[in-house]
């Protein structure tokens, strides 16, 4: 699981590669940490996200929570089909606007 | 059911009925007032009669009286007529015309009318008379062109008759009066009549002499005119009368038909209730291969405190029967309460003595009226058949085992602790007992509506012949649910026959049939407790699903659901510091794959987590709660079991 995160044009962009299982929430919570510190609007770009499990679903409502509490927005780009089924059915769509 | 309504009948009746008696007391006083002025009028027209009758009388006696003197007195005349006759003597024939009217006041008019040409000194007629002008009489010759005599009816009348006679009353012309006239013949010699002596009687005093009649008419009248003057101020009175009974009446019929309408209004309210109540009831049977259930509530009126519910969840077969104390619509809002109570609470617990001790404290809660109800809840969980079961003060149900080949069946109650009812005691401690179905078995649930059925002589029809109905069809092998609830119902219906359904009577039957497991091919992995251990689970998952077969995207379903489930067991059933394994066995046949979780920590029902609310807010949105949501949607069952003290989940996941 890897992630790169880059800040462009006011705005910080994590990529997101590979599993998100539980066992890799912790270093990629880790991993985001620039992100929660910012004070910018954040995009995740899922294209290279291949799975998703509810510790890696709670780590994007953190985020959400986090840029929310500062009045940022944070979006979900390239989610595949599988991935945004899960979004579907736990309502996380809604959440990120992804209607 | 067949809602009658005997109530609005009886008062439509009451409705007929006042309007008939109304109805016959204006009758009876219009025939009343329409005879009473018939007897008046008759009265008026007999005494009228008998007026007349009685004035013909006296005026005929008079008559007779008045015209016998006229006789005396003409024939008394007549001899001296007849000697100046002979002695040729035509002037003096005056005087006795004048003394005939002299004689006799009620003589108008008098004289002798002569043959013609009988004085050969005198040429025509020749009629000497006296006639009255007021009180004096005088005499005169009438002249025959004026007079003629010779036509007039009394003197034709008395020479045809050559005898007196009497004429009947006519008008005369000459004096304007209307007079009797009596004729008296004058004999020349033995064998012809030369004049006819006449006297007028006029009839007018007649009348004014009749001063008896005058009188008693007067009298009379006064008379009938006092009768009229009652007879119309007792119709007045009537009248007054039927107004006061129509007013009467019409009061009576509105308030007939306002409590009328009231009854109707509650009796339209108390259906809608009923049949909300049914809506309250499970709307259809579970149509599955593992459990045939089938159920049936007969309110002994129109809401009744029974029920009965079920609820599949996680293949768990969650069922109940109760009895809410007092019947009607105090009964059936409390049963409504406990439905509720029942679905809401085994959504989140399987465990029946906690979901009835949940009840007891919401009965507890809003019961200001000291009710109850007895209740038994079961669990059946389907895969192992394994029945765990709480009795608060219910009847025990009837249990049907055996074996259908060697047809031994055993029909005789579940043993069950009786507890209290539910709403009895604050915080009673109530306790679940645990039994197991084989296949076949079948449960029998009912209220004390079908043991206390009671028929025209309070017989009841007992625990016995609800066993021995039961017997009977165990033995005709004829036990399908819904079999066994029909021919019990018809018993029923029988035994009490017209008998007025006293309570309500619910009967519940359920039938186990244990799955069969043709899962062969198996796999298992063993992982301590450590997330981090994950992967490893993931890639077992993988490979698992590759061997087997599945496409993609079920696969990553079916890893996502067994981490979700092994990271929960990791999480909650081995509290920090302890250490254990969790055991992932595997198996599968052409169509299912059956992920068995199991581990020996702490008892931990995650099936019994509240559901997570995926509607709410970034705000609102807890974390955590997602897992098992997650599961339910991913797999095509969930099941819990604790068994040996180990935490078994089984979930199954179609391969296609």
């Amino acid at each position: 699981m890897t992630t790169i995160i880059i800040q462009e044009n006011g705005i910080m962009m994590a990529k997101l590669a590979g599993e998100l299982d539980t066992a890799a929430v912790v270093q990629v919570e880790k991993d985001l940490q620039p992100i929660m510190e910012s004070d910018m609007d954040v995009i995740l770009d899922c294209e290279q996200l291949t799975y998703i499990s509810s510790s890696g679903l709670r780590l994007f409502l953190s985020v959400l929570k986090n840029q929310k509490a500062k009045d940022k927005n944070v979006s979900i780009i390239n989610l595949n089909t599988d991935l945004r089924r899960i979004f579907d059915m736990t309502g996380f769509n809604k959440l990120f606007g992804l209607e | 059911m067949n809602f009658k309504n005997p109530i609005s009948k009886f008062k439509i009746k009451n409705i007929e009925y006042s309007v008939a008696i109304v109805l016959i007391i204006i009758l009876m006083l219009v025939v009343n007032d329409v005879l009473r002025l018939y007897i008046v009028r008759q009265n008026a027209i007999d005494t009228e009669t008998e007026l007349n009758d009685l004035d013909n009388r006296i005026s005929k006696r008079r008559i007779e009286k008045e015209k016998q003197l006229v006789e005396i007195a003409v024939r008394d005349f007549s001899k001296l007529a007849e000697q100046y006759i002979r002695d040729n003597l035509p002037d003096s024939l005056f005087s006795v015309a004048r003394l005939t009217l002299e004689s006799n006041e009620h003589i108008s008019c008098s004289g002798i009318a002569f043959r013609p040409d009988y004085f050969e000194n005198m040429k025509g007629s020749f009629i000497p008379s006296a006639y009255r002008d007021g009180d004096t009489i005088r005499i005169d010759v009438y002249n025959a062109q004026l007079f003629n005599y010779y036509q007039r009816e009394w003197y034709q009348s008395s020479l045809e008759a050559k005898k007196a006679i009497w004429t009947d009353s006519y008008m005369d012309d000459t004096h304007g009066i209307q007079v009797f006239t009596y004729a008296f013949p004058l004999w020349g010699g033995s064998d012809s009549i030369i004049a006819v002596y006449y006297a007028d009687m006029p009839v007018a005093w007649l009348d004014e002499a009749s001063v008896v009649k005058t009188t008693l008419r007067a009298q009379s009248e006064k008379l009938q005119r006092r009768m009229w003057v009652m007879t119309l101020l007792l119709i007045c009175i009537d009248i007054l009368l039927l107004g006061f009974i129509f007013w009467i009446a019409r009061k009576m019929v509105n308030h007939l038909r306002d409590s009328e309408e009231s009854k109707a209004r509650l009796t339209g309210e108390l259906r809608v209730a009923g049949n909300i109540q049914r809506g309250l009831l499970p709307a259809s049977f579970p149509q599955r291969k593992d459990i045939v259930c089938h159920a049936l509530l007969t309110p002994a009126k129109q809401v009744g405190g029974d029920l009965y519910d079920y609820q599949l969840r996680d293949e768990k077969f969650f069922f109940c029967i109760g009895d809410v104390s007092g019947k009607g619509v105090p009964a059936s809002l409390l049963m409504a309460v406990m439905s509720s109570a029942f679905r809401t609470l085994t959504d989140r617990d399987s465990k029946p003595d906690q979901i009835v001790a949940a009840m007891n404290k919401t009965v507890i809660a809003s019961n200001s009226q000291n009710m109850f109800v007895t209740l038994f809840l079961g669990v059946l969980d389907l895969p192992t058949g394994r029945l765990r079961f709480c009795n608060a003060g219910h009847g025990s149900p009837i249990m049907l085992v055996g074996a259908a080949e060697d047809s031994t069946w055993r029909v005789e109650h579940l043993e069950v602790e009786s507890n209290l009812p539910v709403g009895a005691m604050e915080n009673f401690p109530f306790q679940a007992q645990e039994t197991v179905l084989p296949d076949g078995a079948t449960l029998f649930l009912y209220s004390d509506g079908l043991n206390e059925a009671m028929d025209c002589n309070h017989a009841l029809f007992s625990e016995n012949r609800v066993l021995d109905v039961l017997r009977r069809l165990t033995q005709a092998n004829d036990m399908a649910p819904e079999r066994l609830i029909t021919a019990m119902q018809s018993e029923v219906a029988l035994f009490v026959g017209d008998t007025e359904q006293s309570d309500d009577l619910t009967m519940l039957a359920l039938q186990y049939h244990k799955p069969v497991s043709a899962f062969k091919s198996m796999r298992s992995l063993t992982l301590p407790c450590d997330v981090q251990r994950i992967p490893e689970l993931n890639s077992f998952v993988q490979s698992v699903g590759q061997e087997v077969g599945m496409s993609e995207s079920p696969l990553k379903e079916l890893q996502l659901a067994a981490e979700e489930l092994v990271v929960n067991a990791m999480s909650y059933a081995y509290p920090i510091g302890h250490k254990g394994d969790v055991l992932i066995e595997v198996s599968w046949n052409a169509e299912m794959l059956q992920l068995r979780l199991s581990d020996s920590g702490k008892p931990f029902d995650p099936t019994a987590l509240p559901e997570a609310d995926i509607t709410l807010s970034v705000e609102e949105r807890n974390i955590g709660g997602l897992g098992v949501h997650l599961v339910r949607q991913l797999t095509d069952s969930i099941n819990y079991e604790r068994v040996n003290e180990r935490n078994v989940l089984t979930i199954s996941k179609s391969i296609k």
